[in-house]
């Protein structure tokens, strides 16, 4: 068509530059500082690669275990790195991002070529897919472009070989001008020639020498580039750029590049003139705008080097994945396929992380717990119990009700998450993950999601009973940047498993009789609004052309165990290290404001001290008794009670118990005496001093408070006073006043005071959503420490009765509604502040969820109101 | 015949004429590798009609319609027996 298009694109070798000087762009090549103390590395290393071109085990298998994980500066892409010593050089290694390209269209590519640019890595390894060479040796020209010092990993031959197809490293080798070494990555062979072949050009490079061939296009291209590159002086290009790779980018018209230069340069007219007349010469040439041709000439190179270095030997194959596809992406069998598969990951997460106890523990004796189980006995009994001797007062309270219930509900969420993503990771690199995006995309395209959010949405509680942390950092697996910040957005309307308590109790209290029906129409809320808000937040807030969707379905391909366990337990560290001193600073200050101010007890006491007169009245004792239910005497009673219960139940005989108790009493007071007689004057009255053990057996363990007239009603009495000291502190705390203040506006959604609170403490964690409420109601206290449990009665089925004598079933409807809908938990609000790469998404969440349920809950309740629908 | 591929059938093999749409939406095709000039075969058509799983380069790509409808192509006869999959 076109006479210029007989011009083959070719690679010319650096150091024999085709028309300009390529030397200017080689100069930027200095020894790095060499400054070095023992722990600097002597040469770095970035690993580049495509996505699934089993870049992720070659890094393993290069560092060991030796990883830390984090992010690029400024940018949600995680960073790998792991340093290692090999042949007596320290080497440090930097993953860089999976791509295909890079261009300054994703994240993902800006970060790769920054690092190469900024960082001046000594060598840079590109992975690449043996069975996929063309595709793949377009990253590699890019690379070249760069002048970066790379080395080849020929990855994946064994794959390659069995497809039929082997490759000559040798001539990949010369046609590139730089070293090729194959590689099985998950088998860890041929690394130490990776290694070699990497400290080689690394040093081949710090004496100076170039690696790698100039890639070059056709001649009227790079007429194009050298006119252009030819008028960038020193200060119109970033540090360690080459002239002639800002030469081609700018002709690609490039964002960052000629966002930058227009910054640095005051001659970006004058540029920019010369750029447009090239890609004005440049269509009228090739019918086609310069980024079109420079990619199909890009592309013709890469054809022509993976033609001239690959031999088919096998024969035509319908392979193994095509044939696993046409089963697994079927109209019929396919959904089915990835519905199973997406239950049985939600299933596998919450059973192996809180049903099934698969985690040996020494608790007394040896158990077996779940991981949860194990985090809650390290944070709610092994640890506070250190500080149990701590006398009352702030300082203990911050320790435990503040800091160890913080760090403990950090810690909560790491199994979920360790699980969540050695499942995930499973699915990602067999490639199954793929295949869910490619049968679910359609459905969830049209709310601006797509196929892999589903995923996320299961895990969050979309089917009832999951958790939103996870599920926002399963949004990882989503390449599209709009896609993954809409689905981690939505994630918090499911229905996770810390709303189902406060579920349980309102459709206990009001709607029993149709519980299936109203979690269904819960289940189905809260999928229809998280889609609606998906399609809304994509024609506002997050705007901008939805990402075109192109996924690689990559073949099948067992996963590697190791890069498995290597994902999961890096990316739950990460979040234990970045979330958890977020999540535990929030909570002390939740803590704080249930705490403070602290109300004076002398009111208590004084109730105390009246309801203890009634009662040594009742039960016609002597009122020396009295002392023992003193306000400031209380706590010791209790303690002595207890004790005296302890070794009366664990005697043979009255006499041995009196006898024993007796020898504790040693250095005790008179208090201790009469809270021994108290006990002992009522065993005395049922039983003789023979028959004690039968007498245990008959009664049960609760024998001592069972015959206790006094003590029963004591320690009945005290629970009370307990409940109502509680919920005077809460109503008067700082959560408590806010609660009571932003009464009038929430009254219009029909809840009150209590309910605020609640609201207020489920913010922390909507587990304590119930806790709280009951706390207000009187019913219990928040976080009892040593609070006598009463016997057989649960608080919850008291709070049930409470809530419905108190509440119309509307005002319970519309707040289930509004907990659905609220502003996230603190750990999901973090967690998505980090994933999404800017605090204001984490404030943005807050705000937009709890207005949207606030709009809602008052809609439903002045609806239901006026129409007199469940009042 | 010209057409764009989302139009293409199942099994048939195409040859890209023009890339169209948005530089972005362009760029990123472009870069995995559908240009002018390349032969992609159609593989399959996702459950729920999209979107379609195409082999180009030797590797397999999905992509929706709306973007294939981007694509011009012209088709070649159905070729059932030269598989172009690498895998």
């Amino acid at each position: 068509m076109n006479p210029s298009n007989t011009n083959i694109p070719e690679l010319n070798n650096r150091n024999t530059p085709p028309e300009q000087s390529t030397a200017d762009h080689q100069t930027a090549v200095t020894p790095q500082a060499s400054d070095a103390g023992c722990e600097q590395p002597r040469y770095r290393i970035a690993v580049s690669g495509n996505p699934n071109a089993g870049k992720t085990s070659v890094f393993n298998a290069l560092t060991g275990g030796n990883q830390t994980v984090g992010n690029y500066p400024g940018v949600t892409v995680e960073k790998k790195e792991g340093s290692v010593t090999w042949d007596g050089d320290l080497l440090h290694f930097v993953d860089l991002p999976g791509t295909y390209s890079l261009t300054a269209y994703s994240m993902d590519e800006i970060a790769a070529r920054d690092y190469v640019i900024e960082e001046q890595p000594d060598v840079v390894i590109q992975v690449v897919d043996a069975a996929n060479l063309e595709r793949n040796l377009y990253l590699t020209t890019q690379l070249l472009e760069l002048e970066a010092p790379m080395v080849l990993a020929l990855n994946m031959v064994d794959v390659a070989r069995s497809h039929g197809t082997r490759i000559d490293a040798e001539k990949l080798e010369a046609q590139l001008g730089i070293p090729v070494v194959k590689t099985i990555g998950n088998r860890r062979k041929g690394i130490g020639e990776l290694l070699a072949a990497a400290k080689n050009t690394a040093t081949r490079r710090r004496r100076g020498e170039n690696i790698g061939k100039d890639i070059c296009f056709d001649r009227e291209l790079e007429g194009h580039i050298s006119a252009l590159s030819g008028k960038l002086s020193a200060e119109d290009l970033a540090p360690h750029a080459a002239s002639r790779w800002t030469a081609i980018k700018l002709l690609e018209e490039d964002d960052e590049v000629q966002k930058d230069l227009k910054k640095r340069s005051a001659r970006f007219q004058e540029l920019e003139e010369t750029r447009k007349k090239s890609a004005h010469d440049i269509e009228e040439i090739y019918g086609d705008d310069p980024p079109a041709v420079f990619a199909m000439q890009r592309y013709e190179m890469c054809a022509r080097i993976a033609e001239a270095s690959t031999s088919v030997v096998g024969g035509d194959i319908r392979t193994l994945t095509d044939r696993i596809d046409s089963v697994v992406c079927h109209r019929i069998v396919g959904m089915i396929t990835v519905i199973a598969c997406i239950y049985a990951l939600f299933k596998a997460v919450f059973f192996f992380s809180e049903d099934f106890a698969w985690v040996p523990f020494w608790h007394g004796e040896f158990v077996w717990q779940t991981p949860k189980e194990v985090v809650a006995l390290l944070f709610e009994d092994w640890l506070p119990m250190l500080f149990s001797h701590m006398s009352d007062g702030a300082l203990k309270s911050l320790i435990q009700d503040g800091v160890l219930a913080g760090v403990g509900g950090v810690m909560e969420f790491a199994p979920l998450i360790f699980i969540m993503f050695f499942f995930l990771a499973i699915l990602e690199d067999s490639g199954y993950i793929a295949r869910i995006a490619f049968v679910m995309d359609r459905a969830l395209y049209t709310f601006g999601l797509q196929g892999k959010s589903i995923v996320a949405l299961i895990v969050s509680g979309g089917i009832a009973g999951g958790c939103a942390v996870p599920g926002v950092m399963a949004t990882r697996t989503l390449r599209e940047e709009n896609d993954r910040l809409t689905t981690m957005l939505v994630t918090p309307f499911m229905n996770c498993g810390a709303k189902m308590p406060v579920y349980a109790i309102l459709i206990g209290a009001f709607f029993s009789a149709y519980k299936g029906e109203m979690l269904l129409f819960l289940i189905l809320l809260s999928w229809s609004l998280a889609l609606l808000a998906a399609l809304i937040l994509r024609k506002t807030v997050i705007k901008g052309e939805q990402t075109p969707f192109v996924m690689e379905m990559p073949p099948y391909h067992r996963p590697d165990l190791r890069s498995v366990l290597y994902t999961a337990g890096s990316r739950c560290w990460l979040y234990v290290k970045k979330a958890g001193t977020i999540i535990l600073g929030v909570n002390v200050v939740m803590w704080a404001i249930m705490y403070f101010p602290q109300q004076e007890k002398k009111q208590f006491f004084n109730e105390r001290r009246h309801a203890a007169e009634e009662m040594i009245q009742q039960a016609e004792l002597p009122m020396e008794h009295l002392s023992l239910f003193s306000g400031e005497n209380l706590p010791q009673t209790r303690s002595y009670l207890t004790e005296c219960s302890r070794i009366l139940r664990n005697s043979s005989s009255l006499s041995q118990a009196e006898k024993r108790i007796m020898k504790e009493a040693g250095g005790k007071n008179n208090r201790y005496r009469l809270a021994k007689n108290l006990l002992l004057d009522s065993y005395k009255e049922k039983t003789d001093d023979s028959s004690l053990e039968n007498f245990h057996n008959e009664m049960g363990k609760n024998a001592p408070l069972q015959i206790s007239k006094p003590y029963q009603g004591f320690r009945k009495r005290m629970y009370e006073l307990d409940e109502k000291a509680a919920a005077h502190q809460l109503k008067h705390s700082i959560a408590g006043v806010a609660g009571r203040a932003i009464t009038p506006v929430t009254e219009l959604a029909g809840f009150e005071w209590k309910t605020n609170i609640a609201l207020i403490g489920g913010f922390a964690a909507k587990e304590i959503i119930v806790s709280t409420l009951g706390s207000a109601y009187s019913l219990s206290a928040a976080n009892p420490p040593g609070t006598y449990k009463e016997n057989g009665k649960s608080s919850d089925s008291r709070l049930v009765q409470r809530i419905r004598a108190d509440w119309s079933p509307l005002q319970a409807f519309t707040l289930m509604i509004f907990v659905m809908i609220y502003a996230p938990c603190v750990v999901t609000i973090t967690v998505l502040g980090r994933e999404a790469g800017h605090w204001k998404w984490a404030l943005f969440s807050t705000g937009y969820n709890t207005l949207l349920a606030f709009c809602l809950a008052v809609l439903v309740y002045q609806t239901g109101s006026a129409l007199g629908i469940g009042i | 015949m010209e057409t764009t591929l989302d139009k293409a059938q199942v099994g048939h093999e195409v040859k890209i004429q023009k890339v169209g749409g948005s530089s972005a939406i362009r760029l990123r095709l472009m870069h995995m590798g559908i240009v002018k000039g390349a032969t992609v075969r159609v593989e399959r058509v996702a459950p729920l009609g999209d979107p379609v799983e195409i082999t180009v380069r030797g590797y397999q790509l999905a992509i929706r319609k709306k973007e294939a409808a981007l694509i011009e192509i012209t088709e070649n006869e159905p070729q059932q027996h030269e598989h172009t999959r690498a895998q």
